[in-house]
């Protein structure tokens, strides 16, 4: 008898005697997922993703070892063997000390892929570096400006030398330059799909979802109530901090893209909500937090909106404020108001009812604002304001306070310090105490609202109306564009699952595994080779001319500086976070990283042997380098030391790495199914341009 | 054969039990004393099964007179053997006279420690496997074959062929002792047809925490396991065979190897054994240690000098084993009774036990009974015949909880099913396994769930760290239950748990893995509700788990002293006559203070609840 016949999931199959169930699975085209086989060498059965279900026994089988019998009956998909392989996948998770993404990566809203963008630009590819940008940001230029960059305060450098790496910075420079190119990296739109959406509001949102919209080759258009796109980013944030050029650039790839722009066109006044769902496939609702925060005094009616103020400035007709204006509030519009009305030739006093360490905006709003000589005013709350009896001026009655307990958002709540009274005598107030959604108009049209704006299921952003998506701050309330930047992709994946007619899950965002917390051992080990560095300053704009002027006061990286900025990045995310395949089963079968969290392997890393990087802590026990060190005839090779959960992979006596591979390294990388084992190159490089980078010790080419 | 001997004979046990006892030094007193009584026989034998009460010198006279001193010291070796032997000659006899007016008696004298079932007089059932244990010297071959020994294999090769002792073998009804209870005549009729060369492999490698009925027999009568060994190697058609023994076992291996060269020189074993054109070389192979090493699998990786880890099992050793060749192995217990079932005939062994489970298991008893050891009992007897038969039953006050079989391979049988009989199905239909024979005896004061992390620790650490389950499921549970015992319990642990112990026992491919979450899931299965006392109320009802408990002097405390006196960190003030107090805060919840009172003032208390109160000890008896 040479062959064998079994069943697998109810199909008949025969085989050469010998065969393993795996592989008489294969025959059927049936994909069983396995970590630990190397084909062509021996099976061990360790990972158990393998398992199988064989009819009349209690156990799962690995099917890479169990030999296929005559008559047998196999199930290879059943409930159980699924959660068996998901729990295989999460203990093993449990159990990978490494950062799929790196932690500025995952500090980003948007998923930028930051180590892989500043690889690209450190290497001198301005194209691929933008190639990379693209995939998570619609507006990188825009953003390099305005973002509050959550992700430098992750990036790892901050560990080390108290200074992230300039992310923003780098693609501003990477964009900027990339406009000024001869032949610039410009996103195509996909293959026309025949769809049509439409898109209300034309701010960060709105036009990142018509941006990834039209690269799935979506028809878009926007409607939007300004006569400019941009949103908030052209009326709520001034000129010195974003040139309406830079924008401008970034909106012409989107029109250039294919996008269509409806200005002028107010929702509820020139188009309802089922005139657009009647007319087009699906709607994306991103109308921003476009309302003024109430600055509940006495007298308010005589304060300007500091919106309505930089809107008008950017518009070009900013309002006659007089000579000495009072600003109140203590966040970025706040910041942006008093700097423009400074601008303007006004003496600016901020008043703040809490004190420097509550503001909610950027330290170096507050800085620069203080620099350029903006006054700020703390623990000073207006009870009223009142027109002088001469006409001629504002009075604010004002209030010191104190701080007392913390309220729900985790900052000191002010208190009034009784008979503190004082007056402060002005030309202009200019309020700036946040902003709010309007939410009426949604709601008369059917749309589902919170205490805070749109109602919209966060992974999907789809809203009560089939159809019909919602993301950014008209869902968030007012927050970042970078937020916004991330809802508008997601709500692009969503809306072109919905007009496949898949079903709508969001945006496919892989498992991923993180080291935090780390311990010092680990630190030490990602640090070791790593020489300190200072971040590069970026120029600015001398004060006289920012006094004076819009003109934009950062000035941006040169080339110079930007290409050394770049080598700083520790490139902290995993050597094969896409070549994984241990995350790609994860992401498969959604196994949960921290259902079993607890004990793990340390973050280790050697670098002695000149092919290969190996990360110990990331090793999952395949025993596919052993194997194959073994099999290559390797003297000493590799072996399994210790026992029990402890156990490492490791060159016996002590020996070095190179030693103990010295002709299977190559192959060993190739095979590992994680990151333990990477060729120092596992990204590819353009060896020409190249000038040496993190990854390659010493500079190449 | 008669089996009594003439000369009044000195037994001293030097098993490693005994020898780690001081035995040594009481053997070379006693040779002395011997000596110069000028009569008397000296003998080095192995372990009696009392290993406790180590070291022992049992004194057996031509009359089949019997007595046994336990916790002999050399001081007492003179007058014990004074005791037993009048010298010759009138001027030693007055010497002996005058010594026996000046000395005191042997301070225990002949000890009345009842021994049930080790002791051979009042065994209910024959010995078999512990049959020579602690009476033959181990050294001597002469011994062994005064008793009986190589009788078996001469029958054998001499007068009967390979399928008849494969077919007795089999009628007996014996199976693997090593825990799975695999019929041993069906392994070995498998092995007969495979073609040669082919292998025999004697287990010795055990290793579960408290259990060490191998370690006794091989040090004790190896020649026994030899013989097993070799009727086995013969009735398969194997030339060469190794023992597989670790090396914490130095005793055994230097016993097995010198018994081995004993019957090489006796032509027992060797090129032509028995003078015939019979082929038996038996060499010893040490093992490192690693708990892996008992599954067949990972044992023959290990012999192989490859690191010891277990493969998938089809096929099996008994088709591809050591070298990739047909390979038997059997564990020492099972080679153990192959001489005597060959002896006395399959009948007289089948007669024993149950109507699936032949013959006699040997026990390792442990924990809460009053006489713990080594025994060896019919198959059938009921766990609670066991705990109160030889083991005397738990101590006084406390009561029978549960008994943990199969150490952390088994599980926990609670005292409602202390019927269940010693039958491999039986047992592992309760959830406990026959396993290779520890068996600790739990009492009220024992956590159930404090057990099943003590034998999860040690699986958890002795897992090859091949399988994934294995290697990091059983961790995951073992931090699970640590969370338990240290009262940070969390809501989703029981589920968990619970899912990681069932999927752990099917994911895995050796006895380890499938078998580590046993003593989980019994502790589940039978005492759930203390796992959830443990999550939701963070209290641990038996009183032990550490981080929750507390101790405190009750009223009747009558100002003794005795717990402010043995306290190691002086958490009680030392006040004569006044109510003691302990405080919490320094004590270290050692238990002493608890096990010295004598009027039951000392409580162990877990949330608001009394979990134990210290008995009074009745000072007349006390």
């Amino acid at each position: 008898m040479s062959v064998v016949t079994l069943t697998i999931d109810g199909r008949e199959v025969t085989v050469e005697q010998g065969s393993t169930v795996l592989q008489a699975a294969r025959r059927l085209g049936i994909t069983i997922p396995t970590l630990c086989l190397v084909e062509g060498i021996e099976p061990v059965a360790a990972c158990y993703l393998c398992s199988v279900q064989v009819e009349g026994q209690k156990r799962l089988s690995p099917s890479c070892a169990l030999p296929a019998a005559d008559g047998m009956v196999v199930v290879t998909d059943s409930d159980d063997v699924r959660a068996s392989r998901k729990m295989a996948l999460e203990l093993l998770l449990s159990d990978h000390a490494g950062d799929c993404i790196a932690p500025c990566s995952a500090g980003c809203p948007a998923g930028l892929d930051v180590s892989g963008y500043v690889y690209e630009l450190a290497s001198g590819n301005v194209d691929r570096s933008m190639e990379v940008i693209y995939d998570r940001l619609s507006l990188p230029g825009t953003l390099g400006r305005v973002c509050p960059r959550l992700c430098e305060e992750s990036c790892r450098r901050c560990d080390w030398d108290h200074e992230g790496l300039a992310i923003a910075a780098l693609h501003r420079y990477a964009t900027d330059r990339n406009q000024k190119a001869e032949n610039p990296a410009v996103p195509q739109p996909g293959e026309p799909s025949g769809k049509k959406v439409a898109i209300v509001g034309a701010g960060p949102a709105g036009l990142t979802a018509a941006f990834y919209l039209r690269r799935q080759g979506h028809a878009c258009t926007l409607f939007d109530a300004h006569p400019k796109p941009g949103g908030m980013l052209r009326y709520g944030i001034p000129e010195y901090r974003l040139p309406r050029a830079a924008l401008d650039d970034e909106i012409r790839v989107i029109q250039r893209l294919g996008a269509t722009f409806r200005m002028n066109a107010r929702w509820g006044t020139d188009f309802s909500l089922a005139d657009l769902q009647r007319d087009h496939d699906a709607v994306f609702i991103g109308i921003g937090a476009q309302l003024t925060g109430a600055l509940r005094c006495e007298g308010e009616d005589l304060a300007l909106s500091g919106l309505d103020f930089l809107r008008d400035v950017a518009n070009g007709n900013p309002p006659q404020l007089g000579p000495q204006v009072v600003v109140i509030g203590g966040g970025n519009t706040a910041m942006d108001a008093s700097r423009t009305a400074l601008r303007v030739g006004a003496d600016v006093r901020v008043l703040y009812r809490r004190t420097r360490r509550e503001m909610p905006c950027l330290l170096e709003e507050v800085e620069g604002a203080e620099h350029e000589g903006v006054k700020l005013d703390f623990l000073v709350a207006p009870v009223r304001i009142e027109r002088l009896d001469n006409g001629n001026g504002l009075r604010v009655v004002c209030q010191r306070m104190e701080l007392g307990e913390p309220d729900e958002s985790g900052r000191r709540r002010p208190v009034p310090i009784p008979r503190s009274e004082f007056e402060v005598l002005c030309d202009t107030v200019i309020a700036a105490v946040g902003q709010a959604v309007e939410r009426t108009l949604a709601e008369s049209e059917g749309l589902k609202v919170t205490a805070w704006g749109l109602w919209a299921d966060p992974q999907t952003l789809a809203t009560n109306l089939p159809g019909v998506f919602a993301g950014g701050d008209a869902v968030l309330g007012a927050d970042v564009a970078v937020r916004a930047v991330g809802a508008g992709r997601a709500a692009a994946a969503s809306i072109d699952q919905h007009l496949a007619s898949r079903p709508v899950t969001g945006p496919e965002e892989w498992t991923a595994v993180s080291m935090k917390p780390m311990d010092d051992e680990e630190r030490a080990a990602i640090f070791r080779e790593i020489e300190q560095s200072s971040r590069v300053a970026t120029p600015t704009l001398d004060l006289d001319r920012r006094r004076t002027s819009f003109d934009e006061v950062d000035l941006g990286l040169g080339d110079e500086q930007a290409w050394r900025e770049s080598l700083r990045c520790l490139s902290c995310n995993c050597r094969k976070a896409d070549g994984c395949t241990l995350r790609r089963y994860a992401t498969e079968y959604r196994a949960d990283p921290l259902r079993f969290l607890g004990q793990r392997r340390r973050f280790d890393q050697d670098t002695s042997h000149p092919e290969i990087i190996y990360e110990p802590g990331k090793c999952i026990m395949c025993d596919a380098c052993v194997r194959i060190a073994a099999e290559a005839g390797e003297k000493l090779g590799l072996s399994i030391h210790g026992r029990g959960f402890d156990v490492t992979v490791a060159v016996p006596f002590d020996q070095p790495l190179s030693e103990g591979l010295r002709e299977a390294a190559r192959r060993c990388a190739e095979a590992c199914p994680t990151g333990a084992i990477a060729l120092r190159t596992a990204r590819s490089c353009d060896l020409d341009a190249c000038g040496g980078c993190p990854l390659v010790p010493g500079p190449r080419g | 054969m008669s089996t009594t001997p003439r000369e009044i004979e000195f037994r001293i046990g030097l098993g490693s039990c005994g020898i780690a006892n001081g035995a040594r030094p009481v053997h070379e007193a006693v040779q002395a004393a011997v000596r110069e009584a000028g009569r008397g026989v000296v003998k080095a034998v192995g372990c009696g099964g009392m290993c406790h009460r180590e070291p022992l010198v049992e004194v057996v006279d031509g009359n089949g007179g019997h007595a046994v001193y336990t916790h002999v010291t050399p001081e007492i070796v003179p007058s014990l053997v004074r005791r037993h032997l009048r010298p010759n000659g009138l001027l030693a006899r007055a010497r002996w006279l005058a010594a026996g007016l000046t000395t005191r008696d042997p301070a225990e004298g002949p000890s009345k420690v009842a021994r049930p079932v080790v002791g051979r007089e009042t065994t209910a059932s024959p010995r078999i496997v512990l049959e020579n244990c602690g009476i033959v010297d181990p050294l001597s071959i002469d011994d062994y074959i005064a008793r009986g020994g190589y009788e078996s294999l001469r029958a054998c090769v001499e007068g009967s062929t390979p399928e008849k002792v494969i077919e007795s073998i089999s009628a007996s009804g014996l199976r693997g002792r090593g825990g799975a209870g695999f019929p041993t005549g069906r392994k070995w009729s498998l092995a007969r047809k495979q073609p040669t060369p082919k292998y025999v492999i004697c287990n010795g490698d055990e290793g579960d925490p408290g259990a060490f009925m191998d370690r006794l027999i091989l040090e004790s009568d190896p020649h026994r396991v030899i013989e097993g060994l070799a009727i086995c190697a013969w009735a398969v058609g194997a030339e060469e065979g190794f023992f597989y023994i670790r090396a914490e076992y130095p005793q055994a291996v230097r016993r097995v190897r010198e018994a081995i060269r004993q019957a090489e020189e006796r032509g027992l074993l060797g090129d032509r054994a028995l003078g015939r054109d019979v082929r038996l070389r038996f060499e010893i192979r040490e093992g490192a240690g690693a708990f892996v090493c008992g599954e067949e699998t990972a044992l023959i990786a290990s012999l192989e000098g490859n690191r010891g880890m277990p493969r998938l099992r089809p096929p099996y050793p008994v088709e591809r084993g050591f070298r990739g060749r047909p390979t038997i192995i059997n564990n020492v217990e099972t080679l153990a009774c192959v001489p005597w079932i060959v002896r006395h005939g399959a009948s007289a062994f089948a007669a024993l036990g149950t109507e699936s489970s032949k013959g006699t298991k040997v026990f390792a008893l442990a924990g809460k009974v009053r006489h713990g050891g080594l025994i060896e009992v019919p198959m059938g007897m009921t766990i609670g015949e066991i705990v109160e038969g030889p083991g005397g039953g738990v101590p006084e006050g406390r009561t029978l909880k549960a008994v943990q079989l199969g150490g952390p391979s088994g599980g926990c049988l609670p005292a409602k099913l202390s019927d269940t009989p010693v039958d491999y199905e039986a047992l592992t239909e309760s959830g406990a396994i026959m396993g290779s024979g520890g068996l600790v005896v739990l009492d009220d004061r024992d956590c159930m769930v404090d057990i099943a992390r003590y034998f999860l620790r040690f699986t958890c650490h002795e897992s090859c760290g091949k399988c994934t389950f294995c290697r990091i499921g059983t961790r995951r549970m073992l931090e699970i239950l640590d969370r338990l015992c240290e009262g940070s319990g969390r809501s989703e642990d029981l589920d968990n748990l619970e899912e990681l112990a069932d999927r752990v026992s099917r994911n895995s491919l050796c006895g380890l893995g499938q078998t580590a979450p046993n003593p989980v899931l019994t502790a589940l299965r039978y005492f759930r509700d203390e796992f959830e006392i443990h999550v939701r109320e963070r209290r641990c009802p038996s009183g032990k788990c550490m981080s929750m408990i507390h101790y405190r002097i009750n009223e009747t405390c009558i100002g003794c002293t005795l717990c402010a006196q043995v306290c190691p960190v002086n958490a009680i003030t030392y006040r004569p006559h006044e109510l003691h107090d302990i405080d919490v805060d320094l004590c270290t919840r050692c238990n002493m203070c608890f096990d010295v009172c004598r009027d039951g003032s000392v409580e162990v208390i877990s949330g608001d609840a009394i979990c134990a109160t210290s008995p009074v000890v009745d000072e007349k008896v006390g």
